[in-house]
């Protein structure tokens, strides 16, 4: 869809919000360059474009809150109940907090003014017509795209830990590569976990979802994040260059963001079109996403997906682990 | 307690260590002085783990670095050439990475941590991320990351390279300390002076070879109390070699048509006889330097170049 699309849609009534992700925003990221994302936000819909800024901003604190709120925490719990005094297991502890730290860095960078300013625009136009449904979805959705981003900006650090060379440097300490792979994932687990944790307390209470649907969704959420940064991590490193894989992740992600209903609603798409969506990570994760939040979701499908992709993590997870040993830390002399 | 034997490493079709052996002992810094591309960092590479060596083996106090990777790595540390830190964390966070790398934690992480600032003096800068910190400052924290975890054998990879004298004397004391504790240190460096001043023994690399090894005095040994006198010029082939036989106790160590090398007792003062002898021989002269025995005549000497080229 593009951005006239978008804005005639807008003017139209039809959307909530368009959010406007300009040409390559994820290298000005990269590159720490001043960029917007632009929120075009629909009139005729007045709570819920307030609603999509509000998670927005949730969001952009988030991060905040996380840092501040769980970051010492975190890391003393992982302390605490790792008494193993060997060093591969405190490569582990070690590493998530690093990578924690760096995470936060990096979502700063992400969400903070002024590497992003998110420009809010009030269409002109003025109609008392709401679509709650339409802002649930959109909701659901919204957590997705972010997981999607989330993700990928956490799997680069395999390379900027390459570049940096502090990869060379974990290969002559005696902690296991495994345990240093297996804290990145953790941390980003965490790090997006604690967002996500705080989005979802959010919407679920905007929007009337029960209360007791949290637990499980938000497992569900952590689950997909494992997935998608295990998956991500593992096409970083059988990339041959760093702007290669992030070459190669872009052109995965933006398709598999659009099939899969992370940026427009599943339920905008053609029939055949939303069908295919659901065999993507994410837009099967939506799938049983709504499933759980709809309440009394069916036990076997729920167990079936919870297996699979937990299966799926490990083995991207213990892939990933291979080739990191094998040859990408290795190559960084 | 540090034996690398027989040691080889090619890059493809490139050999950049060839059968190099030496052995470090604890408590003695040995040093490897070689120039650029020598293959210091190869062997400091295949030593810690990161290279696969060819052939040969490195014992780490009795341990085979690639059989036995983990219990060897336990009682090393490595500085390498390269920074390599957390650009976006501080030296404490820093410091806390690598000694938890190797199983430091709690209270005697956060006590070694503490001692570590103050011996590389960034307690007041210890809270701001490394890349606000200056080229040296990060030389001397990439020199305490490799030291958190008090190893037994500490490999150093030029680890002065880019410091500013004061710094650098700082940081050559920090490593005599090491030594004086009982580690083991192996020193790469390609100044001369540095080896001189620091190491109880040296071995000296050029293109993946070692062609010297021992203590100063041995090396010195090696050259006698001969000066080392270098000519530029043009030196028509053949006549020189023969003329310059005729003088007592002069060696020629390299002829080439535009450079000369001889070695002789008290240069300064055959200096005239050697060059009547050379103008005779219908050389011309452009340029002469004498050079007092040193680690640096020896590597002319065996190599035929000067160290830094
Ligand atoms: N990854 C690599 N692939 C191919 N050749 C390499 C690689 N690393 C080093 N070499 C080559 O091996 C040789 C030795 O390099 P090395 O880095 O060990 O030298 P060095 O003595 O440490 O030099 P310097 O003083 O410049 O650090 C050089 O010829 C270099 O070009
Ligand atoms: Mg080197």
């Amino acid at each position: 869809m593009s951005r006239e699309d978008g804005e005639e849609r807008i003017s139209r009534g039809d959307g909530t919000a368009l959010l406007i992700i300009p040409e390559r925003f994820s290298e000005a990221v990269l590159k720490d360059e001043p960029t917007t994302l632009r929120l075009i936000t629909n009139p005729a819909q007045r709570i819920l474009p307030g609603i999509v800024e509000g998670i927005l901003a949730t969001l952009v604190d988030g991060t905040f809150y996380v840092q501040q709120v769980l970051g010492e925490p975190v890391r003393e719990i992982m302390e605490s109940t790792n008494d193993l005094a060997d060093p591969p297991s405190s490569l582990v502890v070690s590493s998530v907090s690093v990578a924690f730290n760096e995470t936060i860095q990096r979502m700063g960078e992400y969400v903070f003014p002024p590497a992003i300013e998110l420009v809010v625009e009030m269409e002109e136009k003025e109609e008392e017509t709401t679509s709650v449904d339409f802002g649930t979805i959109f909701f659901q959705s919204m957590l997705f795209m972010f997981l999607l981003f989330g993700a990928q900006g956490i799997s680069d650090g395999l390379w900027r830990e390459r570049e940096e060379r502090t990869l060379s440097r974990i290969v002559s300490t005696p902690g296991r590569l495994s345990g240093f792979l297996l804290g990145k994932v953790l941390a980003g687990v965490v790090v997006l976990g604690g967002i996500l944790a705080a989005a979802l307390a959010l919407g679920t209470w905007l929007y009337d979802f029960p209360w007791a649907t949290y637990p499980a969704v938000l497992f569900w959420l952590l689950l997909v994040a494992a997935l998608l940064i295990a998956l991500f991590s593992l096409i970083q490193l059988v990339a041959v260059s760093r702007r290669g894989a992030s070459l190669i992740l872009n052109v995965i992600v933006f398709p598999m963001m659009m099939l899969g209903g992370s940026f427009f609603p599943p339920e905008g798409m053609p029939d055949w079109l939303a069908v295919i969506g659901r065999y993507t990570p994410n837009g099967y994760g939506l799938h049983i996403l709504k499933m759980l939040q709809a309440g009394a979701p069916d036990p076997r499908t729920v167990v079936v997906a919870f297996a699979l992709f937990a299966a799926v993590t490990g083995l991207s997870l213990w892939l990933a682990s291979v080739r990191l040993r094998s040859s990408f830390a290795k190559a960084a002399s | 307690m540090v034996r690398v034997d027989r040691l080889r490493k090619e890059y493809g079709d490139l050999v950049a260590v060839e059968e190099i052996s030496f052995e470090a002992e604890p408590g003695k810094i040995f040093g490897l002085l070689g120039p650029n591309g020598a293959g210091k960092s190869t062997i400091i590479g295949c030593m810690s783990g990161l290279l696969q060596p060819t052939a040969g083996v490195v014992h780490i106090l009795n341990h085979d670095v690639v059989r036995e990777p983990l219990a060897a790595k336990r009682q090393l540390g490595v500085v390498p050439q390269e920074l390599a830190l957390y650009d976006d964390l501080s030296a404490t966070e820093n410091l806390n990475f690598w000694g938890g790398a190797y199983g430091l934690r709690g209270g005697s992480l956060k006590q070694r941590v503490g001692e570590l600032l103050e011996l590389i003096g960034l307690q007041d800068r210890a809270k701001e991320p490394v890349k606000k910190y200056s080229g040296g400052m990060k030389r001397r924290l990439n020199f305490a990351c490799g030291i958190v975890h008090q190893p037994k054998v500490l490999l150093l990879d030029e680890p002065t390279v880019g410091v500013d004298p004061q710094s650098r004397v700082r940081l050559l004391d920090l490593v005599r300390e090491q030594a004086s504790t009982g580690t083991c240190v192996l020193y790469t460096t390609h100044y001369r002076e540095e080896a001189e001043a620091l190491c109880d023994r040296l071995a000296i690399v050029d293109h993946g070879k070692l062609i010297a090894s021992g203590s100063l005095a041995e090396l010195k040994a090696i050259l006698g109390e001969r000066d080392l006198l270098r000519l530029s010029g043009r030196f028509p082939d053949g006549e020189i070699t023969v003329a310059l036989h005729a003088l007592e106790g002069l060696e020629v160590v390299q002829a080439e048509e535009e450079l000369l090398t001889l070695a002789m007792r008290d240069a300064s003062e055959m200096l005239p006889e050697v060059f009547s002898v050379l103008e005779r021989a219908g050389a011309t002269i452009r340029e002469t330097t004498v050079t007092r025995p040193s680690l640096e005549t020896l590597f002319i000497k065996l190599t035929g170049k000067e160290l830094r080229e």
